[in-house]
């Protein structure tokens, strides 16, 4: 869809221009021939990359969208206001690129609003997780609208807009307690098929918990990639707060990692499933806990207290890094660990390139829209309006 | 109602339990714009002045 | 105490409340599935593996025919399950003295883990003691098959628009419609491995059968309570039902008690998050307003002490001026004064020298 201006020819839009031709490729194979065609899934593994990356990771690490804007205007921190609407954005795309990848993944995509709008199956934890990220992708189109509207010159629609933010923001938190947490309760039904490490009446508490992290992680992370191609759409305010923002976030995420640390460690204790950890899964569920739970944590709070910029910044990369681990863990590699291992899952080329399409298709709108709305500055007109 | 299966009785205790919840954040927003409809400052939505 | 179990009763607790009797049941026993439920007892220790149940479930449910005809008992040599194709499939496993057959298939779940996680609520429990699925209204996302404990549910992966979940219906239409009067699979079999009543009377039956075969199978009825029980039992000979391949450490719970402690929290998140956050925001609110009023103050304050200092520094001045002035004039008086006298003096020299030269003039 780019590369055909010849200005535009700038090897990131020829590499997204292949990525998205690909994706379309995948696209017409999937609603022609099918999952079976296109994935690896079978009947002992019905769910895939396509839920453990997509679905898992997409939510937990747009969970920046309601840390940031809770932080801000709960919490009343109001140093971190310009972090909050690129935080917002990137929320909103993980959260509308969650649904679209959904789209792909279950059979029968038009259907998706019946548990909504027809027969609502209330005692799925699914039916929660599809009500709150259905309300919760409406919220944040409207958390975000006034960008947009700012961007169009729409004025009054604009501050009428603003009047909900505090509402927005807390229906926000509780949506998204809901649905990070109902995450991780999908596999508490599954006792028998996950193994004993990661599966706890606890998961619920995990994932909600990892998701503020994730969600943190991701803002510095992000504001880092963003910092060079759009340094000069940023304006004082932003720029200046910036460093503010990653030692503050850097600092939440050292405590939040923490305590994520403790609740795993109390997962284990419960079923008293120590003697686990001598085992070959053990030693990989060290690796997640330590490598990418406690050591961040620690890295975080050296980083923050000696002001070291770089080192958070690198950081965030191997939190980010750890929270797809846990989610794959789950949904993946400690998922059907009992039967062998010619009848375990491992992802098709091709479901993995659409997952790379869809992060791609969001990354793509990311770039359209920071290059043309009032993300990275405040626009002339509404300055001291918020 | 009698229930034979406790799957059919949650179905129907959690669809209670789900329109409660509507209920609830419906109910939140009145009684907040009640309470603070004759304050002058709180009921305000945050502006967030800058100086 | 499992913490579920805490949370179930504690739900349990509430709703006794409001319900009375009923209510005790979701914590206790109360839910013991419909009173004429019926099922299929499978005894392991009669089959002899000759697939007829597969073929007679293939016919009644008009299932597409398999690639190897179903009196290929080489096909047993390896460990199948159920698909989209097959609601039904015969094993074959090693046994201390020979082989072992057992017959695979939905096992009518009394609270079904696919019906409990579904979000559309595809799956019905009937009051004939089947579980039962409808296509028009699922949505294909799968959660059934990942929460089946007996990996049952299988899936149209080959059809693009319009899969379906298969599974066994223990002929739940075919009965109703008086078509057959027991599951296609029951009425094939020729030696009666597989009894089809009513669950109850099942058990019964599986008890009967122990008591007057000491010795020929091991004391358990596999599906009496395993995940909350199931419609579908099974009895197998002295080397266990491990040796079938069937998992013993399922537990008793069935998924819907399973799921009551993390959707008991759902309704928590709702009705405290809000008070609470909005609780959090007015403290904030309120902690900026009072740091407003009193840097205002502060502001105030700090003006009129700089104003009572200004005033008093030009008292000072003030002071120190007329100190001055005053000094500055007595000085001025005193050179005045001494310049006078000086000049007077001068004046006087010079007279009486004048009045020394003109003598007597003055």
């Amino acid at each position: 869809m780019t590369t055909e201006n010849k200005s535009l020819m700038t090897p990131v839009n020829i590499i997204t221009g292949i990525i998205l031709a690909i994706g379309l490729v995948i696209t017409v194979l999937r609603f022609t021939k099918g999952l079976g065609t296109v994935t690896n899934l079978d009947q002992n593994n019905p769910w895939g990359v396509w839920i453990g990356f997509d679905l898992l990771c997409g939510v937990a690490l747009a969970a920046g969208g309601y840390t940031t804007s809770s932080a801000c205007y709960l919490f009343g921190m109001k140093k971190y206001h310009s972090a909050v609407r690129p935080a917002i954005l990137t929320a909103f795309l993980g959260y509308a690129l969650v649904v679209f990848a959904l789209h792909f993944d279950v059979g029968r995509p038009y259907r998706l609003v019946y548990p909504i709008f027809l027969q609502p199956g209330t005692t799925s934890l699914l039916y929660e997780v599809g009500l709150c990220v259905f309300l919760y992708v409406t919220v944040l189109a409207i958390e975000f609208s006034p960008a947009a509207l700012e961007w169009l010159g729409m004025k009054k629609l604009r501050n009428t807009v603003h009047k909900l933010t505090l509402a927005l923001t807390i229906f926000g938190v509780v949506l998204s307690t809901l649905h990070q947490s109902s995450l991780g309760a999908l596999y508490i039904a599954v006792p028998s098929k996950l193994h004993p490490l990661w599966y706890s009446p606890y998961l619920a508490v995990l994932f909600f918990v990892s998701s503020i992290p994730a969600g943190l992680s991701m803002v510095i992370f992000e504001g880092t990639l963003a910092h060079k191609p759009w340094h000069h759409m940023m304006d004082k305010t932003h720029l200046d707060e910036h460093e503010g923002v990653i030692l503050g976030f850097a600092r939440g995420a050292s405590i939040a990692l923490a305590a994520y640390f403790c609740v795993k460690l109390v997962a284990v204790a419960y079923d008293n499933n120590w003697h686990y950890l001598a085992t070959g899964w053990g030693a990989w569920w060290l690796v997640e806990v330590l490598g990418f739970v406690a050591l961040p944590s620690l890295l975080y709070a050296i980083g923050s207290r000696e002001k070291n910029i770089k080192l958070i910044k690198w950081t965030a990369a191997l939190t980010v890094v750890g929270i797809i681990l846990n989610r794959f863990n789950v949904s993946m590699v400690a998922f059907n660990w009992q039967l062998p291992a010619d009848q375990r899952y491992f992802p098709s080329l091709m479901e993995i390139m659409l997952s790379i399409f869809v992060v791609t298709v969001g990354v793509t709108v990311y770039r359209f829209i920071v290059s043309r709305m009032p993300i990275f500055f405040e626009h002339p007109e509404y300055k001291d309006a918020h | 109602m009698d229930y034979y299966v406790y799957h059919d009785f949650m179905m129907h205790t959690k669809s209670i339990t789900y329109i409660l919840m509507g209920l609830f954040v419906v109910g939140f927003w009145g009684i907040w714009a009640f309470i603070t409809s004759r304050d002058e400052e709180l009921h305000k939505f945050p502006e967030h002045d800058k100086e | 105490m499992k913490r579920r179990q805490f949370l179930g009763l504690l739900g349990a607790a509430g709703i006794t409340a409001t319900l009375g009797t009923t209510a005790q049941a979701a914590g206790g026993k109360s839910f013991d599935g419909y009173p004429d439920a019926k099922g299929v007892l499978f005894d392991a220790t009669r089959c002899i593996g000759c697939r007829k149940c597969e073929a007679g479930c293939n016919k009644v449910n008009k299932l597409p025919a398999p690639p190897k005809p179903f009196e290929d008992l080489a096909v047993l040599e390896k460990e199948r399950r159920t698909d989209e194709k097959t609601y039904t499939v015969v094993n074959k496993y090693q046994g201390k003295s020979g082989p072992l057959f057992r017959k695979i298939q939905c096992n009518h779940c009394m609270e079904p883990a696919c019906a409990s996680v579904c979000f559309v609520r595809a799956f019905t429990k009937n009051p004939d003691g089947s579980v039962t699925y409808d296509a028009d209204v699922c949505v294909g996302c799968r959660y059934c098959m990942v929460a089946c404990p007996f990996n049952v549910p299988a899936y149209e992966y080959d059809d693009p628009l319009t899969p379906r979940v298969m599974k066994c219906t223990m002929c739940h239409d075919q009965i109703q419609k008086g078509e057959i009067n027991a599951p296609g699979c029951v009425i094939s079999c020729p030696k009666e491995a597989l009894t089809y009543g009513k669950r109850d009377d099942l058990i019964e039956i599986a008890r009967e059968r122990m008591k007057k075969n000491p010795g020929r199978y091991v004391k358990h009825i596999y599906g009496e309570k395993e995940m909350g029980g199931t419609n579908w039992l099974y009895m197998a000979g002295t080397d266990g039902f491990s040796a079938l391949g069937m998992r013993e450490d399922l537990g008793t719970k069935s998924v819907p008690e399973i799921s009551a402690g993390p959707l008991s929290v759902v309704p928590m998140v709702a009705a405290l998050w809000p008070a609470l956050l909005g609780g959090v925001w007015a403290m904030n609110k309120r902690k900026e307003k009072v740091a407003e009023e009193e840097q205002k103050a502060a502001v105030k304050a700090a003006k009129a002490a700089t104003k009572a200092e200004g005033e008093a520094k030009l008292a000072k001045a003030m002071e120190s001026a007329e100190r001055d002035k005053v000094q500055a004039v007595e000085r001025e008086v005193k050179r005045a004064l001494e310049e006078a006298e000086a000049a007077r003096k001068e004046a006087e020299a010079a007279k009486t020298e004048t009045a020394d030269k003109d003598g007597e003039g003055a």
